[in-house]
Order: C-alpha cells, then structure tokens, then sequence
C-alpha cells in the first residue's frame, strides 16, 4: 500500500513537472503570409531565432492571397502577418492593423526579350503582371507614368513570378514583371535571350512590411518587440553574410539547393533594410511611401490627408533601434 | 402557396444577410443596400456592362462548343454502344478531374487570351452534355425502338423519330445544368487565370477591400446565370410541350 502511494505521488509530481506551473504555457505566434518564396526567407529565420532566443512558438500559415492574409490578421486569426499592397486600403477602409516594420523594399524587375532594348520598345508588347493592384503591378503604373507614350499591353497572370517566368520563356508574353529569383531562374534556363530592362529594387518604397493585428499590439507589446529585434537580428546576420540564412532556415525551402539559394539571396540582400525601414515609415520617406500608394490607387487622394502614424506603430521599432543601434 | 413560400425565403435570405453585415461576420461585410447601391453605381458607370460583354465571350465560345461538339459525341456514344463503352471512362475521369489545377497549362497551350477561358468553361462544361445525351439515348424505351423496327423503319427514321425525342429531355437538363457549371468555370477561369471580365472587376474589388462592389459584382453574376437558366428553362418547356 505505501510502494502504491508512493508511486502514485512521484506519477502526480512527474506529472506536474511535464507540465508546468499554471500560467506558464508557452507563448504562441500564428503568422499569416502568402506562399513562402526565397525573399521570404529572412523573416522566417526570424522566426526561428524567436522561437529559439525566446521560447516564442511560432506557426506560419500559407494563404493564396495577400487579401486573405488581411483579412486574416484583421479577424484575429493570425496576429502577424505579411502586409503587401492590400494593407493600405485596408488601413483606409478602418482595419485595425499596423506596420510595425518594413520587411522589404521592392523585388520586382522587369524583364524583356533581348531584341526589346529600351523601355519605349515595351510600348504595345504584352507584358505579364500579377493582378491589377499587387504591389508589382502598382510599382509597374507608378513607373509607367513617368515613361509617356509607353502602354504595354499588359496580362494579368496571378499565380505568381514561377508562373510569370515560364510564361516568357514559352513565348506567351514579350515581357514579364517578377521577382529577382524569377529572372535568375530565366538567364538561367534561357541564356542570353532575356535581360532586365527595368529594375524596382532601388525604388524608395517599401514592398511588404510586417503587420500586426493591433489589439495583439496593445495586449502584448513585449511580443511584438522581441519579435521585430529578431526580425533586425536576421536581417543583419545575414546581410553581413546570407549563408546564414540558408544555413538557419530548418525545412523551410529545403528542396532548394544550398550554393542556389545562397546567391539568390546575395541579389535580394539589397532589398532588406537593416533599420527595419524607418526611414520609410516616419518623415519625408513615409511620405513619398505613402504617395506611391495614392498614385497607384491603393489609397484615395490627396496625399495630405494621410498621416504614417495612421498605418505604422514604431514604438517597437525604436526600442529595438535604441537598443541595438541603427546602421 | 409557392409564391408565398419563395417570397419568405428571400425575405428570410435578406434578414440573415443584414445581421451578419451588421454582426459585422468578417471586416467590411456589406450589407444587401450597400451591395445594391455599389451594384447601381457599377451599372452606371458601365465597368459591369463592359466586363460582361468580355465575359461573356468566353462563355459564349466555351458553352457553345460544349453544347455543339458534346451533344453529338453523347448521341454517338449511345448509338454505337463500344464507342460508349470507352468515351464513358474519359467522361468520368473529366467530370473528376481538379480542372483549377490545370490552369497554368491551359495558359500555356492557348496563350492569353478569351480562348484560355473558353477552354476553361468548356471544359467545366462539356462533360455533362455529353453524359447527359448518353444517357438520354440509353433510356429510350426499348419497345419504342422494337416497334419502329416492326414497322420497318430505316436508321434515319429510328433516330429522328425515337431516339433524338426520347432522349431530348435528359439533353436539355444536362444543357441547363452544364450552363450552371460554365458559368463557375467562367468565373474561375477568370480569377486564375488572367483576370479580366468580370474576374477582373471581382478581384480588382476584393483587393481594395471594396466588398460592397465585390458582392455587387458576384450578384450580378448570379443574375446573369439566373437570367440564362431561365431562358434555358422556357426553351426546355417548349421544346418537350409535344409530351404533355
């Protein structure tokens, strides 16, 4: 009878232990995003270091659109999430959503048969892009503007950059509007037949940022915070050498081959602000950010009706700038 | 009665509509006026009409030579039973067959353009008129045909007067129900493929969070299909009033 006790008191004290003190269950993180893609990548090692580093569970949901992931956050089923272009009227429209940081500045090109050699020839030709107002097709208009005389003909193709770049190689379209890696998969297939004839990638711009559902913001400042200096942490780590990104990635884009994935990343580290995009989320370069988004039609004019702080929260940012210092 | 018990389901569709725009289900749900008024100034402006039109080119061309290749193939089938035998296993895997995960290919092979969508929508289609007139020439009554026989009919006479008859009514309902399902491969094809028409107009809204006018624009849809149907419907009823 006291060999039973025992044992059942050790079972109950195992038990205890396994499980924890009440209210220690481990924080969880759902982030919502489109289909994971190379430039992605970063930001999932973010995760992984917030995992790591914090103890912070994080789940990554892929959804089909950049809408549905709006959508998603806004309703509370993820509290992150990737915000593209949908993020900005769905600010106007009342969401409660904030950026928090951007994640990238455009990773578009435009890439064009070799016999099209200047930026007037694209006038008439087809040209393949995502949707009528993804963030590469908005980047498209707002260069277009400055280019007069010059319509492409453009089609829409909404199963992203692999399927935009296949379409060029096949012959489909004259010109296709991508990411960097897409364009690198065509020299790659198709040497010598294609070339950049218009580069996005220094536009002052941000691309995606990172978004949160902003009562999580309220109730959980402190997660929000770890998770952007983990974010700035990936960010810089890999900057400095993006080995480090394809080494901490886990399963994530495995089927992709190391020495690949390495230099696909080595041409977007461009693209990857280091100051978690300040720059273009408070003063003049918010303003010229958020101007791009009212000539594109993703926010309704006039410009001077906006205000960043209407669709960034920085609190966290500067923290995390205070502390880790800004490059 | 019937016309009472439609109104209350309407009546009843409407109210729950209000509630969940008002609960609000989901971010920006519009409510059945808002809808209606985005769907007036959709009208007005003339962006419905114009997708429309492009829209319906598609399934115009699509339907069509469902309706024109898929009839003929179904009769065939029935007629000359090992032609049927065979076909019949390729119309089961089609009607099975995951058609959106085909879309990219179709986009390939027919390039960019109103073709992709009408491949899509034939596609979406064409199986059930062909199975439907299969099926309509495998139950004509079997003493009909013995008695034409009897009565020393040539093969002409036995299609024209017992077959293609017998078989009509099977034909026409799977005619209305294959404009059902172009209808969705209509809008699927839109959407996947290279949005224009009125795929266009739905994503274009759906993207800018104006669901008001991405439901107006569904609606529409809707009552162009319901609007379709309907005809299709009175050309059934006149078509088979010989049965009554």
């Amino acid at each position: 009878m006291t060999r039973y006790r025992t044992t059942l008191i050790l079972g109950w004290l195992a038990l205890g232990l396994i499980a924890g003190p009440p209210g220690a269950a481990a924080e969880e993180l759902t982030l919502l995003a489109t289909v994971t893609r190379v430039v992605n990548l970063p930001m999932i090692v973010g995760l992984r270091l917030l995992e790591r580093e914090d103890g912070i569970r994080v789940v990554v949901k892929d959804l089909r659109s950049p809408e549905a992931v709006m959508l998603g956050v806004i309703d509370g089923q993820g509290q992150v999430a990737t915000g593209f272009a949908p993020f900005y009227p769905a600010v106007e429209k009342g969401a409660p959503v904030r950026g928090v940081m951007e994640l990238s500045r455009p990773e578009f090109v435009v890439m064009a048969k070799t016999e099209i050699t200047s930026v007037k020839e694209l006038n008439g030709v087809r040209l393949a892009s995502h949707s009528p107002k993804a963030t590469v097709q908005s980047l498209l208009e707002f260069y277009l503007k400055s280019q007069p005389g010059v319509r492409p003909n453009v089609v829409f193709i909404p199963e992203g950059s692999p399927a935009r770049a296949e379409a060029l190689l096949r012959g489909a379209v004259d010109a296709a509007a991508f990411d960097l890696t897409a364009a690198q998969v065509v020299n790659e297939r198709a040497p010598g037949k294609f070339h950049i004839l218009v580069d996005f990638t220094d536009q002052p711009v941000s691309s995606s940022s990172l978004v949160v559902n902003a009562e999580f913001a309220r109730k959980k400042p402190e997660v929000v915070q770890k998770l952007v200096r983990r974010m700035l942490e990936s960010y810089r780590q890999g900057a400095r050498d993006p080995r480090f990104w394809v080494r901490e990635r886990g399963q994530t884009l495995k089927e992709i081959d190391d020495g690949k994935l390495e230099g696909q990343l080595r041409a977007l580290v461009k693209i990857f602000d280091l100051n978690g995009g300040l720059d273009r989320m408070r003063g003049p370069g918010a303003i010229e950010n958020l101007g791009f988004q009212v000539a594109t039609g993703n926010l309704s004019g006039p410009l001077t009706k906006w205000k960043p702080e209407a669709f960034f929260d920085l609190a966290p940012l500067d923290a995390v700038l205070k502390d880790l210092g800004q490059r | 009665m019937i016309l009472a018990l439609r109104a209350a389901s309407v009546v009843a569709f409407l109210l729950l509509w209000e509630w969940a725009a008002r609960v609000p289900v989901s971010f920006n749900f519009p409510s059945p006026w808002a809808t209606l008024t985005a769907l007036a100034a959709l009208v007005r402006s003339g962006a419905l009409l114009d997708a429309s039109f492009t829209s319906l080119q598609s399934l115009v061309l699509g339907f069509g030579s469902a309706v024109v290749l898929g009839v003929p193939l179904g009769l065939v089938m029935g007629v000359v039973r090992p032609v049927g035998r065979v076909a019949r296993v390729y119309l089961d895997l089609l009607i099975a067959l995951p058609t959106a995960a085909l879309i990219p290919l179709v986009i390939l092979s027919f390039g960019i353009n109103v073709a992709s969508s009408a491949v899509i929508v034939f596609v979406f289609s064409a199986p059930f008129v062909t199975m439907n007139a299969y099926g309509g020439v495998r139950d004509v009554r079997p003493g009909l045909v013995e008695m034409a026989w009897a009565f020393d009919a040539s093969w002409g006479q036995l299609f024209t007067r017992i077959v293609l008859p017998g078989a009509l009514p099977m034909i026409l309902a799977g005619i209305r129900y294959a404009l059902s399902r172009a209808f969705v491969g209509l809008i699927v094809a839109e959407l996947l493929l290279s949005p224009f028409g009125l795929g266009r107009l739905i994503m274009a809204s759906r993207s800018m969070f104006e669901h008001d006018k991405m439901f107006a624009t569904v609606l529409w849809t809707l009552l162009l299909a319901g609007a379709a149907l309907a005809a299709l419907a009175r050309m059934e009823a006149r078509l088979l009033r010989w049965r009554s």
